[in-house]
């Protein structure tokens, strides 16, 4: 973008006598003049491929400042060097003007020469710091694309690397970001002295970047809360009020926690209260579902925060159950009364969990997914959960076909495998 | 279902495990099938009265269940043969190691109160017993608070102390929170010159709770120094005539 080739100068004056001096100098030099006594009318600089521009000092005050605002607010025009042209009498006008934001100024009388040397070194000025500019936008670009491509790499590393393998279950799960990083996770761990299975699917309410943020977060508190070996439900006995009306009725309904119980609310409660406390301004929230297996008998305890319910299937292919809400969003409410909801997997059973992601997959025609297509798919017999998830997927992406994928598409499925 | 019973005290050294075993002893003498879980894992004693020695317990105890390295029930010891003695019931000792690397991962790491809960309803279950009797950990905790929550009968072990009479309205209080179906409190180590009854008017004035005995200093019990079960070896003593009517108590509805 060598702009001092074309060698095209903008005079910008209103009065003819001024020009007449100007066009003195410039008529034996080797540029394209045009002049402009009209500032509005010389609005677009860069579009009338001006390299300079030359400004008279005798332009009225009031006409300068608009000059100045113009080269701000029309974009290009800041990158097109200003020299002011005034007599030698007029220092004090020159120095407005380069209070204003001129780059250089000339004063008259001169000569071609010392008038071509000025052009030429501003130019030569204005050259170099484009040039720079370009280059750190370059590398600005770079580094950019390269910090994303190291956070989806640490984002993957969120996800477990390998799922738990339990005799008599098999566990399964796809992962499919629409962007470089997501905001949706899944996990599953082991808990309570390897008693329990623990898995969780979540879908952080944004894209892009920030829901990559919070899913790192979200993720973590889940996973460390998790392992905390301390119960919320009922230690609150020690400070509870035994004079309210109904104060001992509480013991009938606190739930005595049994294996893994208070890992799960903890999990839930802690992180709950963590976003609301610590980042209730920024917007953010997560739809969670926390599963709790006793792989020695398919006991399933589970907290639903606000996700799509998971659906339980048995061997034939009948809906079972849908685990629906037991609480509101992660980072919604403040002290959410999370309930712990109970179901029973039988052998040959499969539960799928699955972002919205799924059903609102789109294709190029606008046509979603929808909860029922995805339902009929499911209703299906599956010999694995495998081979579920693959059903799944094949049918997602014949349905996108080359339409774009918007939202994160995550699933998981369990089945309780016949001994 | 079987009768769970928890005996407690809000400080150490009040004779909790003593009471636990000997009421364990007496009620197994009536045939029925006892299990006793030492849930003062920081500092397991109670095995020593029913002269488990640690090679037996090097098997399997409460700590292995909690780590995940067996079930319950596999911890679980028949201790009813070495107390030498005519009963007809049996007693199953679930004792918590006496290893320092054991009792430091459990201040360490804690564990979920969870797996105790199902691992007594387990050995309910498992073993067939008739009464799951609770030796908790002085003062309040977490497992402490479980174990008094899902009880059928709270004991609370005090002996007339100030300090012990200030920590036993905090558990009495507590308990009376959880809703405990029957709480009884045992005082002990009675100064011989004290008046027995005065002393229990004033213990029940006091928390407006039953006491169910009231056990005079015994020199007898202090030289056994829980080698063994008082009740058996002194059958006739006062202190066993007051064990023999603390297990009365607990079975009555």
């Amino acid at each position: 973008m060598a702009l001092h080739e074309t060698g095209r100068v903008l005079v910008v004056c209103d009065e003819d006598g001024t020009r007449t001096e100007i066009a003195q100098y410039l008529r034996n030099l080797p540029y394209v003049v045009t002049y402009a006594n009209d500032i509005h009318v010389s609005a677009n600089w860069t579009e009338l491929g001006s390299s300079i521009v030359l400004l008279d000092s005798t332009l009225a005050d009031d006409q300068s400042s608009k000059f100045f605002a113009l080269r701000q607010s029309v974009d290009g025009n800041s990158q097109v060097p200003v020299i002011v042209f005034a007599l030698d009498t007029e220092q004090q006008e020159v120095e407005k003007l380069m209070q204003l934001g001129a780059d250089d100024y000339i004063l008259t009388p001169t000569t071609p020469v010392l008038l071509q040397a000025r052009i030429e070194s501003i130019l030569a000025i204005t050259q170099l710091r484009l040039h720079e500019h370009d280059h750190l936008k370059d590398e600005m670009t770079l580094k950019l694309e390269h910090d994303l491509q190291v956070a989806r790499r640490i984002q993957a590393g969120f996800l477990p690397r390998v799922l738990p393998q339990v005799e008599g279950w098999e566990i399964s799960a796809r992962f499919q970001p629409a962007r470089e990083v997501a905001g949706d996770f899944y996990d599953a761990f082991m808990l309570s002295q390897n008693r329990r299975i623990a898995f969780v699917i979540a879908d952080v309410v944004d894209k892009g970047i920030p829901a990559a943020l919070f899913m790192a977060l979200v993720r973590s508190l889940t996973r460390a809360f998790a392992q905390q070996n301390y119960s919320l439900s009922w230690t609150d006995v020690l400070g509870a009020d035994t004079s309210a009306p109904g104060a001992n009725r509480k013991r009938q309904k606190r739930t005595m926690p049994s294996t893994g119980t208070s890992s799960l609310l903890n999990a839930v409660l802690l992180t709950n209260n963590y976003i609301v406390d610590n980042h209730v301004d920024d917007n953010m929230f997560a739809t969670l579902f926390f599963g709790l297996l006793d792989p020695s008998n398919g006991q399933l305890a589970y907290i639903n925060a606000g996700h799509n319910p998971p659906f339980i299937y048995d061997a034939s292919g009948n809906l079972k159950a849908a685990l629906k809400n037991t609480g509101a969003a992660l980072g919604m409410f403040p002290n959410v009364d999370y309930t712990i909801a109970n179901a029973q997997m039988e052998p040959g059973d499969l539960l799928f969990a699955y972002t919205d992601g799924v059903t609102e997959a789109r294709a190029a025609s606008g046509d979603f997914v929808t909860e029922k297509r995805l339902l009929s798919l499911l209703a299906e017999p599956a010999t694995s959960a495998t081979t579920l998830l693959d059903r799944v997927d094949l049918f997602l992406q014949d349905f996108m076909k080359n339409a774009v994928q918007f939202d994160d598409i995550t699933m998981m499925a369990i089945r309780y495998t016949h001994d | 279902m079987s009768k769970v019973i928890s005996v407690h005290s809000f400080r150490g050294g009040t004779g909790k495990s003593n009471t636990t075993a000997n009421l364990a002893t007496l009620l197994a003498m009536q045939g029925l099938r006892i299990g006793v879980v030492d849930t003062d894992i920081a500092s397991p004693g109670i095995h020593i009265l029913f002269k488990m020695n640690v090679e037996e317990m090097s098997e399997y105890s409460l700590n292995d269940y909690l780590w995940g390295r067996c079930n319950i029930e596999q911890a679980a010891y028949d201790v009813t043969p070495q107390l030498n003695a005519d009963i007809s019931g049996k007693i199953f000792l679930i004792p918590a190691s006496v290893k320092a690397g054991e009792i430091a991962r459990v201040l360490r790491e804690g564990y979920d109160v969870g797996l105790l809960n199902d691992g007594y309803q387990r050995l309910q279950q498992k073993l067939n017993l008739d009464v799951l009797l609770i030796d908790t950990h002085p003062g309040l905790n977490e497992e402490t608070l479980l174990s008094i929550a899902i009880s059928d009968v709270l004991i609370i072990v005090l002996r007339p102390d100030q300090q012990d009479y200030q920590g036993t309205g905090v558990t009495v209080e507590v308990a009376r929170k959880l809703d405990i179906p029957m709480m009884l409190l045992v005082i002990n180590k009675v100064p011989g010159f004290f008046d027995a009854r005065k002393v229990q008017e004033q213990v029940e004035h006091t928390y407006n709770a039953e006491v169910a005995a009231v056990l005079v200093h015994s020199d007898d019990m202090m030289a056994m120094g829980s080698s063994d079960i008082f009740s058996l070896r002194f059958p006739n003593h006062s202190v066993a005539e007051q064990y023999r009517k603390l297990a009365k108590r607990v079975m009555e509805e």
